[in-house]
């Protein structure tokens, strides 16, 4: 069986910034929204993203939290600091920490929402709807295409009994904790 | 250079296209046009999606060369803080390709450092546990869950930790 995506259509294209320091998940994003039409503006840190604020309209904006240079939790206050309409663009925190009081801080920095990573394709866009208020995304019937995970279906239960022995050699050596 | 006559010159304007500028916007050099790019990032991303498992090599490598560095310098807070820092970059990116084992491995790894405020002998033995995990799922390309071994792994770490960190609390 193959994992495939949920299809949704599109009620208006979203002009969207990525800030986002990993070239791969940069390209997952990407490739996540463009197909669906929005227009997407990739910065990779922090200081590139409050810049590119200044000088665009965006509807939105996916902050990845830790980035060099300066991180999204500093990015967002600086956006939320601006004396222009601009403060109120919505944030999205897209980060791989998303304990409680990581969130805490990234909502206290002025996010408007907090997803993980991996990103979850329909969780983010179901996101996008809250945050905006609007119903961009609709999941319809039928099915985008395969996802990245494809082959994960099609191979999750491919482990054999020599894993398993790895994994109990591993086992073994856990054991000589004391 | 003579003025040329009008009526005798013929002349023909050629438009470059303006490659360069069409692709940056106005906010930085790495600030891109993504509808130029988009051709070329789809075609990355299907060449990361059908070998993640060599970018994740490299990655481990890092981690590996990070976990020397930590062995050699425990003292050294940033040496810890890199550790992290590829962690948190595996643990994001790994499960998006359909190796969610390894995705796991690292949030617990990634959260047992968050708990660690000292770096000793156990703490060093943790990380290792983690990294050599890591080193099997990949070794064995274990995809998704890992299934029940990829289950026994997870729940061994999570023991292992426990055990370590209810010691030195």
């Amino acid at each position: 069986m193959t994992e495939a995506e949920q299809a949704f259509e599109v009620t208006r294209q979203l002009k969207i910034l990525v800030a986002e320091d990993s070239p791969i998940i940069q390209a997952i994003l990407l490739r996540m929204l463009n197909a669906l039409g929005h227009e997407i503006v990739t910065v990779s840190d922090g200081r590139e993203a409050v810049g590119a604020i200044q000088a665009n309209d965006f509807d939105l904006v996916l902050m990845d939290m830790r980035m060099p240079e300066m991180d999204g939790e500093a990015a967002t206050r600086s956006i939320r600091g601006n004396p222009s309409d601009i403060a109120f663009t919505p944030i999205i925190a897209c980060s791989a920490d998303t304990s409680d009081e990581k969130v805490s801080r990234f909502m206290n920095a002025g996010v408007n929402a907090c997803i993980g990573k991996p990103v979850d394709r329909e969780k983010l866009l179901l996101t996008i709807n809250e945050i905006l208020d609007e119903t961009i995304h609709i999941p319809v019937d039928g099915v985008a295409g395969p996802s990245q995970k494809k082959e994960l279906s099609d191979n999750a239960d491919n482990q054999t009994d020599e894993d398993d022995q790895d994994v109990e050699t591993f086992l073994e050596s856990l054991k000589t904790v004391d | 250079m003579n003025n040329p006559d009008p009526d005798n010159f013929w002349f023909e304007v050629i438009k470059v296209p303006d490659i360069v500028s069409k692709r940056v916007v106005e906010n930085g050099p790495s600030a891109v046009n993504v509808e130029d790019l988009d051709r070329m990032d789809a075609l990355f991303l299907e060449k990361i999606s059908a070998n993640y498992l060599e970018f994740f090599r490299d990655d481990l490598e890092e981690l590996k060369g990070a976990f020397s560095i930590l062995r050699a310098d425990r003292e050294n807070k940033k040496n810890i803080e890199v550790l992290y820092n590829i962690s948190h970059d595996i643990k994001g990116q790994a499960g998006s390709f359909g190796y969610d084992l390894i995705t796991a491995i690292a949030d617990l790894l990634c959260s047992s450092i968050a708990k660690m405020e000292t770096i000793g002998d156990k703490q060093l033995e943790i990380i290792g546990f983690h990294v050599e995990a890591m080193r099997i799922a990949e070794m064995k390309q274990m995809k998704g869950l890992g299934g029940a071994a990829g289950e026994k792994l997870l729940a061994g770490l999570r023991g292992v930790i426990e055990k370590v960190m209810t010691r030195t609390s």
